[in-house]
């Protein structure tokens, strides 16, 4: 029942989202692990379109927030305006009080603006004038940035980078697919007739199914020894957190009831690497000057820790 | 890796003449039924014949792959090579291989790398050298010869084979005094652009004018005053430095030494503007080897360091054309100068006159230095020089202001 419901998921937001398979499986993939995604790629990509089909697909309610370098945290999580007539302090929601928040080229924000979503996305609450307020649930954020244009933007720090589950990159579609993509959009934009195939409260039940999910001793330690070789690799300046390690273990268990199995692989956890834990990995300044890419050390660190065999 | 050519070489039988001559004594050992003399001669020619057929399909499925374990490096840095062959077939074989150490990096003062090995039925090999980046610049294995033969030895056959990796070598990083660099400042000595206001750093409130919008209005102190207030905010901090590299006045072949230590300390300068969190961007008119251009936009951290450093290690000896027209293309008010040159001249003078709005701030650096510091500012209307650059006596810096 989970997977096919997942399956479904997935693809329904392919019926919009052209070529992309990969990444909203892993939007999937996140959104039951109870994570958020930072999507990075140049812009005409589809980041926006693949938020928004995914939020019509759990039928939940979508925002979107155009970081720009004069917003304000109070844009994002809510302000309290003073009524004359009343003489008290009437508090507005800001638009994170949504399901699925797409936090539109995130780091062209200054960091303090960026940072008033750390409450939100690690605890899923905020806090405004002393008040903390729950988020609804699920609740799902979806960044993006652009990687290119450093002038004029503000990179997003190390806690904030932390508390993405994922990182994904898109890239662009094949021929074929580019021409799927203009058939497809030649007269209609296909998100309006796009119709829920979940909702909300399933997201949370699927959510509960993902924690029960078995994950056995040697899947666990092989995720300690990954997470401990990124700390002791001779060009890292800091490995991946706890957070990270608690992430790719969620994130494998979402991808095993996705795929139908209610036990996780060291496969799963192979293959969730890249997007859950190389963004984690910080190199040394001089590595990065050298050209150093934390892909390629996350390749290293796979093929040098052995890799659990089941008895 | 590219395929260049083939050839064959051989030892004992200098081939057609040696073997034509054993077929035709053993052509006369037959006539004359001679079999103490056709049986060896028989014998040499099927040898002859199977050692060359040998040879020819020796370099038949034979991989080669080469390894490096990194392709950017600063001088000292260590570069491991790897290079594996590997034999794809049934057919035993001896391969070699041989290259020119590039002259960029040392090999224990030797010239020539090579190996030879013998590789049976589907069998691998593999040969380490550890070489040293030695100064900047940029460098490549170029032709490889790979060599192989029959197991006996006595024919060889060649290929080159080009490697098309190229090795970054980025130029040394030097040691800097504290550094006035010459950020600009809105409200401090110039104010080119009209500010814009930092949310990150409210500096007090005012009665609200009604024409921004609602959400600078600080409720809070509305609520205590009875009237609305609305939020005053800093200017946005820039710290956004062009580094001008102008080769235009150097004697190339006299001095050269010296413009590679005007290179490292453009690269030092960049350095310690990454450190500081700065933005830089790089503007020259050196010529660059491979398809680089001389211009790298503003940008910041490690990475754009890498970038900066990379086509500084690009730049060639080479004779170079005005700057002016490539400054132009990216000099913006915003922007801190750092100008360096060979020496003080009237080029650079005219190109900044040109350039520059009145009061901006500039770090000079030159390579030499002038013989009087007064001729300097009286010439160009520059003020008092404040420092100089702990480098080489004949590498010196000013801070300087136009106006």
């Amino acid at each position: 029942m989970s997977r096919s419901e997942c399956a479904m998921l997935a693809e329904n937001t392919g019926k919009v989202v052209v070529g992309k398979q990969r990444a909203m499986e892993l939007l999937t993939v996140a959104l039951i692990a109870e994570g958020h995604v930072l999507l990075e790629d140049v812009p005409g990509l589809g980041k926006t379109l693949m938020a928004k089909s995914l939020a019509k697909s759990i039928d939940g309610s979508f925002r979107r927030i155009q970081f720009t370098p004069d917003l304000l945290p109070a844009d994002i999580t809510g302000f309290s305006v003073y009524d004359q007539k009343s003489g008290d302090f009437v508090f507005h929601p800001g638009p994170i009080m949504c399901n699925v928040l797409l936090a539109d080229e995130i780091n062209r924000t200054i960091p303090r603006t960026q940072s008033s979503l750390l409450e939100s996305m690690g605890e899923f609450q905020v806090t405004v004038d002393g008040k903390t307020l729950q988020l609804p649930k699920p609740f799902f954020v979806i960044a993006t940035q652009n990687p290119i244009e450093m002038d004029g933007t503000f990179p997003l720090p190390e806690a904030q980078l932390d508390r993405f589950l994922m990182r994904i990159d898109l890239g662009y579609p094949s021929r074929d697919e580019e021409i799927l993509i203009l058939e497809r959009f030649q007269q209609d934009d296909p998100l309006d007739n796009l119709e829920p195939v979940i909702d909300p409260e399933r997201i949370i039940d699927l959510q509960h199914e993902r924690s029960r999910v078995t994950i056995s001793s040697p899947v666990r330690e092989y995720i300690a020894d990954l997470v401990a070789a990124t700390r002791s690799h001779p060009k890292v300046r800091f490995g991946v957190s706890p957070r990270g390690a608690i992430g790719i273990m969620r994130a494998s268990q979402a991808l095993a009831l996705l795929r139908g199995r209610d036990f996780t692989l060291p496969d799963d956890v192979k293959e969730l690497s890249g997007p859950v834990l190389e963004h984690r990995i910080i190199l040394r300044h001089d590595e990065r000057t050298r050209g150093a890419s934390a892909a390629a050390i996350l390749e290293e660190v796979l093929s040098s820790v052995p890799v659990p065999i089941p008895v | 890796m590219n395929d260049q050519s083939t050839t064959s070489y051989s030892s004992i039988f200098s081939m057609g003449f040696s073997l034509g001559l054993v077929f035709i004594v053993l052509f006369i050992a037959l006539v004359q039924k001679n079999l103490d003399l056709a049986l060896p001669a028989g014998g040499m020619l099927i040898m002859g014949i199977g050692t060359r057929l040998w040879s020819r399909a020796s370099l038949f499925r034979l991989d080669i792959s080469i390894n490096m374990s990194a392709d950017r490096l600063f001088p000292g840095d260590d570069l491991g090579l790897r290079v594996k062959l590997e034999n794809r077939k049934m057919l035993p074989i001896i391969a070699g291989l041989e290259f020119q150490s590039p002259a960029l990096l040392d090999n224990e003062n030797q010239d020539t790398l090579r190996g030879e090995t013998r590789l049976l039925s589907f069998e691998k090999s593999e040969r380490r050298w550890k070489l040293r980046a030695k100064k900047r610049g940029l460098a490549s294995l170029g032709d490889i010869r790979i060599s192989s033969g029959d197991i006996l030895g006595l024919h060889k056959r060649e290929k080159l084979i080009t490697h098309p990796g190229e090795i970054i070598i980025y130029p040394q990083r030097g040691e800097l005094q504290p550094l006035n660099i010459p950020f600009q400042e809105f409200f401090g000595i110039n104010a080119s652009k009209g500010p814009v206001e930092d949310p990150a750093w409210y500096a007090g409130t005012r009665d609200y004018s009604g024409n921004r919008p609602a959400r600078n209005i600080h409720w809070k102190a509305s609520a205590r005053l009875g009237k609305l207030q609305e939020k005053l905010y800093e200017p946005t901090s820039h710290r956004k430095v062009l580094l001008v590299l102008d080769l235009s006045d150097f004697k190339l072949f006299e001095e050269e030494e010296t413009l590679e230590h005007l290179v490292t300390s453009v690269g030092t300068l960049a350095a310690v503007l990454m450190e500081t969190g700065a933005s830089f961007g790089l503007v020259t008119n050196a010529v660059l080897s491979g398809d680089s251009g001389g211009v790298l936009p503003i940008g910041r951290g490690p990475e754009h360091l890498g970038k900066l450093l990379e086509i500084l290690a690009r730049i060639e000896h080479r004779e170079t054309d005005n700057i002016l027209p490539l400054l132009k293309t990216l000099d913006r008010g915003d922007l801190g100068l750092v100008y360096c040159a060979a020496r003080k001249s009237d080029i650079i003078a005219d190109n900044l006159s040109d350039l520059l709005p009145r009061r901006r701030r500039l770090l000079f650096v030159f390579s030499f230095i002038p013989e009087k510091a007064e001729e300097l500012s009286s010439s160009t209307g520059l003020v008092e020089p404040v420092f100089w650059m702990d480098f080489p006596a004949y590498l010196a810096g000013e801070i300087v202001h136009v106006g």
